[in-house]
């Protein structure tokens, strides 16, 4: 899990649906493989997602952060180690819409054979994708020689811009949201060999 | 499919009428000798589902507690030992990580 404090300063506001806990708690997974005998890469995600009605319609949106980073790490004493992570951010958002129609052209079609019109289910999401670093340290307890507890404080450092959306292979204008500097709290279960 | 119904019996009769070989102690084979020696690190993953095997089975033997405790033990040591300090360019990543965090949190905290 991770913990951080943007400021969706758009999607705050009616008619977009309340952000809950997914504002500031986000899901995390990181894959890493060792490559030295005290240095690891890796690629991380974390997820901020919402999923509720726009004016009636299914309306999601999520963020996500990737980060492909190294890891570096010592074991100050048996079973603990204390980890460095530093890397680039390739992050996305979308915001995705699923709306109900009736189209006339398929409302005729239908009525060729016999059927009422049939209201369609029409699907489409705006993107967009913007960089940034992140670093953080933290400590590692192992359980089991597989499986660890681990905690880390860190940031991310976001260069979004609003102007920098599409939809439809057009450039839009996004939301106001403020991740620029976003301080990032994790913690989790590290499962591996 | 009358086929693939004959294909089936023929293949799970010649899995049954394998002979399995049975060792004497199932925490004495070599993937487990050399995970008590070397600690579990040091198995390779293309070994590591017979390794899980016959860890399975080790756990059921009189010793097998006693084997798994002593394989972890040896592997938090081997950990702690390949990884006691920085070595090379580890220690620059280090550092470069913990004073871009520092510095975040002071200029954060400072409200800049």
């Amino acid at each position: 899990m991770g913990y951080s404090s943007p400021d969706y300063k758009t999607f705050a506001e009616n008619p977009f649906p309340s952000l809950g806990v997914t504002e500031t708690m986000m899901v995390n997974f990181s894959f890493t493989y060792q490559v030295y005998s005290n240095a690891r890469v890796g690629f991380s995600e974390w997820i901020s997602f919402t999923s509720d009605k726009y004016e009636g319609e299914d309306f999601s949106r999520s963020i996500k952060y990737r980060a492909v980073f190294i890891e570096t790490f010592f074991f100050p004493m048996k079973k603990l180690e204390l980890n460095f992570t530093l890397g680039p951010l390739i992050n996305s958002g979308s915001i995705s819409l699923t709306t109900k129609q009736t189209i006339d052209v398929w409302g005729n079609l239908m009525e060729e054979f016999d059927n009422s019109s049939i209201d369609i289910s029409s699907s489409d999401e705006m993107t967009t994708t913007f960089y940034g670093v992140t670093s953080s340290f933290g400590a590692r307890f192992y359980l089991k020689p597989y499986l660890a507890v681990e905690a880390q404080i860190g940031f991310m450092e976001n260069y979004y811009s609003k102007d920098n959306w599409s939809f439809q292979g057009k450039d839009i204008k996004g939301p106001n949201i403020d991740v620029e500097d976003l301080p990032l709290f994790t913690f989790g279960l590290v499962y591996g060999w | 499919m009358v086929k693939l119904f004959a294909i089936a019996i023929i293949c799970f009769s010649v899995l049954l009428g394998q002979e399995t070989k049975k060792t004497e102690n199932p925490c004495q084979s070599e993937l487990i000798k050399k995970a008590k020696r070397e600690g579990v690190r040091s198995i390779k993953i293309a070994e590591l589902p017979t390794y899980v095997i016959e860890l399975w089975k080790c756990r059921k033997e009189n010793e097998g507690k006693k084997t798994l405790k002593r394989i972890n033990e040896k592997t938090y040591i081997e950990d702690y030992e390949s990884a006691e300090s920085f070595v090379g360019f580890t220690a620059t990543c280090a550092y470069c990580s913990a004073a871009s965090v520092l510095i975040f949190y002071i200029f954060k905290l400072s409200g800049n």
